[in-house]
């Protein structure tokens, strides 16, 4: 399916929940169950949270069925939800986030992290996780909104004027914002190189 | 090292954009052009693709396995919910705000009419002296009408005579 054709299908199918078919709600929660919560777990970095927010997110696009208007294009709209209770939570949790250790035992029901195993030995996997825990922490480290933008940057695709539209600031805003945020990347990760 | 042709504020997005894969054909190979000739730029490109792979590598951790049930145990919840529980889930711009007002408007009508009640029922006794008051002054006004009669009587005489009010 082109891009065209998916996006035209997102709207289709939410068109369809708004007429009452559940079942068409399902399928636009298969396709986007994923990225949301791999969205929020890069926001949030913490795998209960990005699922809870996760949640909320289909259950407010859920609620909102009845005046969705296709003009607007879903994912645009479903990442603005997702990143408008992300922002929310890192405001309101700013000094309480808990940084999950990657020695730390996996809780009943989470997931431990993973990392894509390219590296045959010892030495290069724990290099490996190293690296992963500098940008990691990198990402962290960069102001909420940047964070957001680079998320859906790099992660989604978006462009300049959906990356916009899902954060409610202008498109110069938002370049602003990514040339800001890899900038501090490429300096933090200078080293790394 | 000399001074990069490109614009600071257009370079910046060229050069995120050539490292994103997202320029056009006819601008890639302007930018692709102008790396070869500012090192500049090319170190900034260098520095971006390391972030961009560094990037790639972080991959996230799988879904639970539950989420899909927690869901739509929430949904369950949210349209099946209890009278408020659906009250405060309406969407004013659907216009069913209207049923949720109409109750509330009721509630609050027998509140005030409970209280005003209650503030009429307090003043009860006064009634009873007013009346009292007003009885004697009726029957003196009742009296003094009679009598206004009577003269008016006096002086019309019988009806159909002569000797009408002059």
């Amino acid at each position: 399916m082109t891009a065209v054709g998916a996006l035209e299908r997102d709207a289709e199918l939410m068109l369809r929940v708004r007429e009452g078919d559940t079942a068409s709600f399902g399928l636009l929660l298969e396709r986007h169950r994923a990225p949301v919560i791999h969205f929020l777990y890069r926001m949030t970095q913490n795998q209960g949270v990005s699922e809870e927010l996760a949640q909320e997110v289909f259950l407010r696009v859920y609620r909102a069925r009845e005046s969705y208007e296709p003009a607007a294009k879903f994912t645009t709209w479903l990442f603005r939800i997702a990143s408008r209770l992300a922002l929310n939570w890192i405001r309101d949790r700013k000094n309480e986030r808990r940084h999950e250790s990657l020695d730390a035992a996996a809780q009943p029901g989470q997931a431990t992290r993973q990392f894509a195993d390219r590296s045959p030995s010892a030495e290069q996997s724990l290099l490996r996780q190293s690296r992963l825990e500098e940008v990691r922490m990198a990402i962290e480290a960069l102001p909420a909104k940047q964070r957001a933008a680079v998320l859906m940057h790099k992660y989604r695709e978006m462009d300049y004027s959906h990356i916009a539209e899902s954060l409610n600031c202008s498109e110069s805003a938002v370049k602003s914002l990514l040339f800001r945020a890899y900038e501090t990347l490429r300096q933090r990760l200078a080293h790394m190189v | 090292m000399a001074t990069c042709t490109f614009a600071s504020e257009e370079r910046a997005e060229l050069l995120l954009d050539y490292v994103a894969g997202t320029l056009s054909q006819s601008l890639n190979t302007e930018v692709e052009r102008h790396l070869e000739a500012c090192l500049s730029c090319r170190t900034v490109v260098k520095s971006q693709q390391e972030v961009w792979s560094s990037l790639d590598d972080w991959e996230p951790i799988p879904v639970s396995a539950d989420f899909d049930r927690k869901l739509y145990a929430r949904l369950g919840e949210a349209e099946s919910g209890g009278f408020w529980q659906r009250l405060f889930a309406l969407r004013w711009s659907s216009g069913r705000w209207k049923v949720a007002v109409m109750p509330f408007a009721a509630a609050c009508v027998m509140l005030f009419a409970a209280f005003m009640l209650r503030f009429t029922v307090a003043k009860t006794p006064e009634p009873v002296q007013i009346a009292a008051h007003v009885e004697s002054a009726d029957v003196e006004q009742v009296e003094r009408t009679l009598e206004d009669l009577d003269m008016l009587r006096q002086l019309s005489g019988p009806p159909g005579s002569a000797q009408e009010i002059q």
